[in-house]
Protein backbone atom coordinates (compact mmCIF):
# COMPACT_ATOMS: atom_id res chain seq x y z
CA UNK A 1 0.00 0.00 0.00
CA UNK A 2 0.94 3.27 -0.73
CA UNK A 3 -0.08 6.87 0.37
CA UNK A 4 0.57 10.37 -0.11
CA UNK A 5 -1.51 13.33 1.23
CA UNK A 6 -1.78 16.74 1.62
CA UNK A 7 -3.75 19.42 3.02
CA UNK A 8 -3.85 23.42 1.75
CA UNK A 9 -5.41 26.16 3.46
CA UNK A 10 -5.46 29.83 2.18
CA UNK A 11 -7.58 33.53 3.24
CA UNK A 12 -6.60 36.09 1.47
CA UNK A 13 -8.16 39.64 1.21
CA UNK A 14 -8.02 43.15 -0.42
CA UNK A 15 -9.39 45.95 1.20
CA UNK A 16 -8.68 49.50 -0.32
CA UNK A 17 -9.90 53.00 1.74
CA UNK A 18 -10.36 56.25 -0.05
CA UNK A 19 -9.63 59.19 2.57
CA UNK A 20 -9.82 62.16 -0.10
CA UNK A 21 -6.33 62.99 -1.03
CA UNK A 22 -5.00 59.82 -0.06
CA UNK A 23 -5.71 55.99 -0.39
CA UNK A 24 -4.62 53.15 1.61
CA UNK A 25 -4.66 49.61 1.22
CA UNK A 26 -3.78 46.42 2.24
CA UNK A 27 -4.02 43.07 1.15
CA UNK A 28 -2.76 40.12 3.43
CA UNK A 29 -2.62 36.50 3.19
CA UNK A 30 -2.63 33.69 5.25
CA UNK A 31 -1.55 30.75 3.77
CA UNK A 32 -1.05 26.99 5.60
CA UNK A 33 0.06 24.08 3.19
CA UNK A 34 1.07 20.36 4.29
CA UNK A 35 2.17 17.43 2.57
CA UNK A 36 2.38 14.20 4.23
CA UNK A 37 4.80 11.20 2.84
CA UNK A 38 4.14 7.70 3.64
CA UNK A 39 4.63 6.62 7.29
CA UNK A 40 3.38 6.73 10.54
CA UNK A 41 6.19 9.30 12.03
CA UNK A 42 6.09 12.92 12.46
CA UNK A 43 5.66 14.78 8.95
CA UNK A 44 4.27 10.95 7.72
CA UNK A 45 0.54 10.02 7.06
CA UNK A 46 -0.40 6.55 6.03
CA UNK A 47 -3.78 6.15 5.37
CA UNK A 48 -7.10 8.25 5.11
CA UNK A 49 -10.63 8.41 5.37
CA UNK A 50 -13.63 9.88 3.27
CA UNK A 51 -17.47 10.05 4.20
CA UNK A 52 -19.98 11.55 2.59
CA UNK A 53 -23.37 11.23 4.63
CA UNK A 54 -26.75 12.38 5.03
CA UNK A 55 -27.66 13.13 8.48
CA UNK A 56 -31.16 13.29 9.81
CA UNK A 57 -32.57 16.44 11.86
CA UNK A 58 -32.09 15.88 15.63
CA UNK A 59 -30.62 12.47 14.67
CA UNK A 60 -27.20 12.17 16.19
CA UNK A 61 -24.70 9.68 14.32
CA UNK A 62 -21.49 8.57 15.81
CA UNK A 63 -17.98 7.58 13.99
CA UNK A 64 -15.87 5.54 15.66
CA UNK A 65 -11.75 6.19 14.67
CA UNK A 66 -10.98 3.18 15.75
CA UNK A 67 -13.37 1.14 13.68
CA UNK A 68 -15.40 -1.70 15.75
CA UNK A 69 -16.21 0.12 18.59
CA UNK A 70 -20.04 0.02 18.46
CA UNK A 71 -20.93 3.22 16.97
CA UNK A 72 -22.93 3.92 13.85
CA UNK A 73 -20.28 4.38 11.54
CA UNK A 74 -16.77 2.63 11.03
CA UNK A 75 -13.75 4.45 9.08
CA UNK A 76 -14.25 2.82 5.89
CA UNK A 77 -10.72 2.95 3.96
CA UNK A 78 -9.91 1.24 0.82
CA UNK A 79 -9.04 -1.85 2.80
CA UNK A 80 -11.16 -2.64 4.80
CA UNK A 81 -11.77 -0.49 8.22
CA UNK A 82 -9.29 1.55 9.18
CA UNK A 83 -8.53 2.08 13.12
CA UNK A 84 -6.65 5.36 13.46
CA UNK A 85 -3.73 5.50 15.86
CA UNK A 86 -3.21 9.28 15.04
CA UNK A 87 -5.09 11.96 13.29
CA UNK A 88 -3.35 14.42 11.32
CA UNK A 89 -6.10 16.56 9.38
CA UNK A 90 -9.70 16.40 9.90
CA UNK A 91 -12.00 18.56 7.91
CA UNK A 92 -15.90 18.59 7.55
CA UNK A 93 -18.14 20.84 5.19
CA UNK A 94 -21.87 21.32 5.99
CA UNK A 95 -23.56 21.05 2.22
CA UNK A 96 -27.00 22.90 3.86
CA UNK A 97 -28.09 25.51 3.30
CA UNK A 98 -30.12 26.12 6.13
CA UNK A 99 -28.88 23.76 8.27
CA UNK A 100 -26.37 23.73 11.34
CA UNK A 101 -24.11 21.15 12.57
CA UNK A 102 -22.39 20.34 15.12
CA UNK A 103 -19.00 18.55 15.75
CA UNK A 104 -18.32 16.89 19.61
CA UNK A 105 -16.87 14.28 21.27
CA UNK A 106 -18.69 10.92 22.04
CA UNK A 107 -20.61 11.08 25.52
CA UNK A 108 -18.54 7.96 26.41
CA UNK A 109 -14.80 7.56 25.00
CA UNK A 110 -15.35 10.29 23.36
CA UNK A 111 -12.22 12.21 20.84
CA UNK A 112 -11.00 14.99 22.68
CA UNK A 113 -7.90 15.37 21.46
CA UNK A 114 -8.58 18.52 19.35
CA UNK A 115 -12.01 19.69 20.77
CA UNK A 116 -13.33 19.20 23.87
CA UNK A 117 -17.01 20.61 23.29
CA UNK A 118 -19.01 21.67 20.17
CA UNK A 119 -17.39 23.01 16.92
CA UNK A 120 -19.98 24.39 14.82
CA UNK A 121 -20.36 24.45 11.13
CA UNK A 122 -23.08 27.22 9.98
CA UNK A 123 -24.93 26.48 6.61
CA UNK A 124 -22.86 25.43 3.86
CA UNK A 125 -19.42 26.42 6.06
CA UNK A 126 -16.60 24.36 6.83
CA UNK A 127 -14.05 23.70 9.67
CA UNK A 128 -10.28 22.33 9.42
CA UNK A 129 -7.94 21.12 12.14
CA UNK A 130 -4.74 20.32 11.27
CA UNK A 131 -1.94 18.41 13.58
CA UNK A 132 0.81 18.47 10.71
CA UNK A 133 3.91 17.21 12.69
CA UNK A 134 3.16 14.22 15.32
CA UNK A 135 -0.54 14.20 15.23
CA UNK A 136 -2.80 13.61 17.76
CA UNK A 137 -3.63 10.26 19.27
CA UNK A 138 -6.72 8.07 19.15
CA UNK A 139 -7.06 5.46 21.45
CA UNK A 140 -9.61 2.80 23.11
CA UNK A 141 -10.97 5.42 25.31
CA UNK A 142 -10.81 8.14 22.89
CA UNK A 143 -12.01 7.34 19.99
CA UNK A 144 -15.82 8.61 19.16
CA UNK A 145 -17.30 11.90 17.62
CA UNK A 146 -20.77 12.85 17.07
CA UNK A 147 -22.12 14.90 14.20
CA UNK A 148 -26.24 16.72 14.75
CA UNK A 149 -27.83 18.79 12.40
CA UNK A 150 -31.23 20.50 13.28
CA UNK A 151 -32.62 20.25 9.97
CA UNK A 152 -31.80 17.03 6.98
CA UNK A 153 -28.40 17.91 6.16
CA UNK A 154 -25.89 16.58 4.22
CA UNK A 155 -21.86 16.53 5.23
CA UNK A 156 -18.79 15.44 3.94
CA UNK A 157 -15.68 15.09 6.00
CA UNK A 158 -12.26 13.93 5.33
CA UNK A 159 -9.62 12.42 8.16
CA UNK A 160 -6.03 11.95 7.23
CA UNK A 161 -3.86 10.17 9.77
CA UNK A 162 -1.83 6.88 10.55
CA UNK A 163 -3.09 3.56 11.36
CA UNK A 164 -2.68 1.71 14.46
CA UNK B 1 -13.64 51.46 1.21
CA UNK B 2 -13.91 48.25 -0.97
CA UNK B 3 -12.82 44.88 0.19
CA UNK B 4 -12.72 41.25 -1.79
CA UNK B 5 -11.78 38.28 0.37
CA UNK B 6 -11.70 34.50 -0.01
CA UNK B 7 -10.91 31.39 1.51
CA UNK B 8 -9.82 27.72 0.54
CA UNK B 9 -9.25 25.05 1.56
CA UNK B 10 -8.53 21.82 -0.31
CA UNK B 11 -7.43 18.18 1.14
CA UNK B 12 -6.41 15.31 -0.80
CA UNK B 13 -4.75 11.67 -0.63
CA UNK B 14 -3.45 9.43 -2.78
CA UNK B 15 -3.66 5.48 -2.15
CA UNK B 16 -3.10 2.65 -4.05
CA UNK B 17 -3.40 -1.05 -2.50
CA UNK B 18 -1.49 -3.86 -4.59
CA UNK B 19 -3.49 -7.23 -3.26
CA UNK B 20 -1.18 -9.46 -5.45
CA UNK B 21 -3.28 -9.48 -8.47
CA UNK B 22 -5.71 -6.98 -7.72
CA UNK B 23 -4.77 -3.43 -7.56
CA UNK B 24 -6.83 -0.93 -6.32
CA UNK B 25 -6.41 2.88 -5.70
CA UNK B 26 -8.50 6.06 -4.73
CA UNK B 27 -7.42 9.67 -5.22
CA UNK B 28 -10.47 11.56 -3.47
CA UNK B 29 -10.42 15.55 -3.03
CA UNK B 30 -12.17 17.36 -1.11
CA UNK B 31 -12.65 21.25 -0.88
CA UNK B 32 -13.81 24.61 0.26
CA UNK B 33 -13.92 27.30 -1.58
CA UNK B 34 -15.50 31.09 -0.69
CA UNK B 35 -15.05 34.71 -2.23
CA UNK B 36 -16.77 37.55 -0.33
CA UNK B 37 -17.22 40.48 -1.79
CA UNK B 38 -17.27 43.96 0.58
CA UNK B 39 -17.02 43.35 4.54
CA UNK B 40 -13.80 43.66 6.47
CA UNK B 41 -11.03 41.50 8.07
CA UNK B 42 -8.20 42.41 10.78
CA UNK B 43 -4.85 40.53 11.23
CA UNK B 44 -3.51 39.68 13.69
CA UNK B 45 0.33 38.65 14.63
CA UNK B 46 0.53 37.90 18.13
CA UNK B 47 3.11 36.58 21.25
CA UNK B 48 0.51 34.49 23.53
CA UNK B 49 1.39 34.49 27.13
CA UNK B 50 -0.22 32.60 29.40
CA UNK B 51 -3.82 33.86 28.58
CA UNK B 52 -5.27 36.42 25.88
CA UNK B 53 -8.50 37.55 24.57
CA UNK B 54 -9.62 39.45 22.12
CA UNK B 55 -13.15 41.48 21.60
CA UNK B 56 -14.32 40.90 18.39
CA UNK B 57 -16.38 44.23 19.06
CA UNK B 58 -13.87 45.93 19.84
CA UNK B 59 -15.39 48.06 23.08
CA UNK B 60 -13.11 46.57 25.37
CA UNK B 61 -15.24 44.68 27.05
CA UNK B 62 -14.65 42.68 30.18
CA UNK B 63 -11.76 40.06 30.34
CA UNK B 64 -10.15 40.75 27.66
CA UNK B 65 -6.96 42.30 25.91
CA UNK B 66 -6.91 43.39 22.55
CA UNK B 67 -9.48 44.91 20.23
CA UNK B 68 -9.42 44.04 16.77
CA UNK B 69 -7.45 46.34 14.77
CA UNK B 70 -8.19 47.22 10.88
CA UNK B 71 -7.27 49.77 8.14
CA UNK B 72 -9.53 52.29 9.63
CA UNK B 73 -9.15 51.72 12.59
CA UNK B 74 -10.50 49.52 15.28
CA UNK B 75 -12.95 47.32 13.78
CA UNK B 76 -16.53 45.94 15.28
CA UNK B 77 -17.81 42.24 13.25
CA UNK B 78 -21.47 41.76 13.24
CA UNK B 79 -21.00 38.51 11.51
CA UNK B 80 -17.48 36.62 11.01
CA UNK B 81 -17.16 34.63 7.70
CA UNK B 82 -13.90 32.92 8.59
CA UNK B 83 -11.62 32.73 10.74
CA UNK B 84 -8.20 31.19 10.58
CA UNK B 85 -5.50 30.74 13.05
CA UNK B 86 -1.86 29.58 12.92
CA UNK B 87 0.77 28.17 15.64
CA UNK B 88 3.87 29.20 14.88
CA UNK B 89 5.70 27.26 17.61
CA UNK B 90 7.41 23.83 17.18
CA UNK B 91 6.87 22.78 20.38
CA UNK B 92 3.99 23.53 22.13
CA UNK B 93 0.04 23.79 21.58
CA UNK B 94 -2.09 26.83 22.07
CA UNK B 95 -5.88 26.41 23.12
CA UNK B 96 -8.43 28.31 21.44
CA UNK B 97 -11.78 29.10 23.11
CA UNK B 98 -14.88 31.23 23.96
CA UNK B 99 -14.14 34.10 26.34
CA UNK B 100 -14.18 34.50 30.29
CA UNK B 101 -17.62 36.91 29.95
CA UNK B 102 -19.39 37.43 27.28
CA UNK B 103 -17.85 34.59 24.97
CA UNK B 104 -18.58 34.06 21.15
CA UNK B 105 -19.55 30.17 21.46
CA UNK B 106 -20.69 30.90 17.16
CA UNK B 107 -18.08 28.33 16.01
CA UNK B 108 -16.45 26.65 19.05
CA UNK B 109 -17.97 25.98 22.17
CA UNK B 110 -15.31 24.77 24.32
CA UNK B 111 -11.98 24.14 23.67
CA UNK B 112 -10.55 23.78 20.48
CA UNK B 113 -6.36 22.47 20.77
CA UNK B 114 -4.17 23.91 18.11
CA UNK B 115 -1.17 21.86 17.34
CA UNK B 116 2.50 22.94 17.24
CA UNK B 117 3.00 24.21 13.48
CA UNK B 118 -0.58 23.62 13.10
CA UNK B 119 -3.81 25.38 11.67
CA UNK B 120 -7.54 25.63 12.25
CA UNK B 121 -9.78 27.31 10.20
CA UNK B 122 -13.32 27.80 10.02
CA UNK B 123 -15.65 28.89 7.41
CA UNK B 124 -19.08 30.35 7.38
CA UNK B 125 -21.66 33.10 8.69
CA UNK B 126 -21.14 33.39 12.53
CA UNK B 127 -23.18 36.05 14.44
CA UNK B 128 -21.52 38.32 17.04
CA UNK B 129 -23.39 40.00 19.43
CA UNK B 130 -23.08 42.48 22.81
CA UNK B 131 -23.05 38.68 24.99
CA UNK B 132 -21.25 36.61 22.22
CA UNK B 133 -17.87 38.41 21.53
CA UNK B 134 -15.25 36.88 23.13
CA UNK B 135 -12.53 34.72 22.72
CA UNK B 136 -9.43 33.88 24.15
CA UNK B 137 -6.09 31.94 23.47
CA UNK B 138 -4.30 29.78 25.79
CA UNK B 139 -0.60 28.63 26.18
CA UNK B 140 -0.25 24.81 27.71
CA UNK B 141 1.55 26.36 31.49
CA UNK B 142 0.83 30.43 32.57
CA UNK B 143 5.41 30.24 31.70
CA UNK B 144 4.65 29.57 28.43
CA UNK B 145 4.07 32.21 25.57
CA UNK B 146 3.11 30.91 21.47
CA UNK B 147 3.74 32.56 18.43
CA UNK B 148 -0.07 33.12 16.42
CA UNK B 149 -1.14 34.39 13.33
CA UNK B 150 -4.83 34.98 12.57
CA UNK B 151 -6.94 36.85 10.14
CA UNK B 152 -10.71 37.04 10.41
CA UNK B 153 -12.88 38.31 7.52
CA UNK B 154 -16.42 39.30 8.42
CA UNK B 155 -18.87 41.91 7.99
CA UNK B 156 -18.52 45.14 10.51
CA UNK B 157 -21.88 46.36 13.07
Amino acid sequence: MSQQASISVAMQASQTEDLEASVRSMSPRMTFSKAWSEGTGDDQADVHVTVAEALVAATPEEWDLRSGGGLDHDMDGLEGVVVFAKVKALMLKNLSATGYLTLAPTAASGWVALFTGTVIVPPLGAVVIVAPVGGVVVDTTHRGIKLTTDVNCDIEMFIIGVEA
Amino acid sequence: MSQQAMMNVTAMAQQRVDLEADERSTAPRLAWVKNWAGGTHVTVKETVADEEAWDLLSDNCADTDHNMDGLEGVVAFARVKAFMIKNLSASKSITLKPGISNGWVAMFKDNVTIEPLGVAAFGGNAIVDATHRAFRLMTPTSEDSVDVEMIIIGVKV
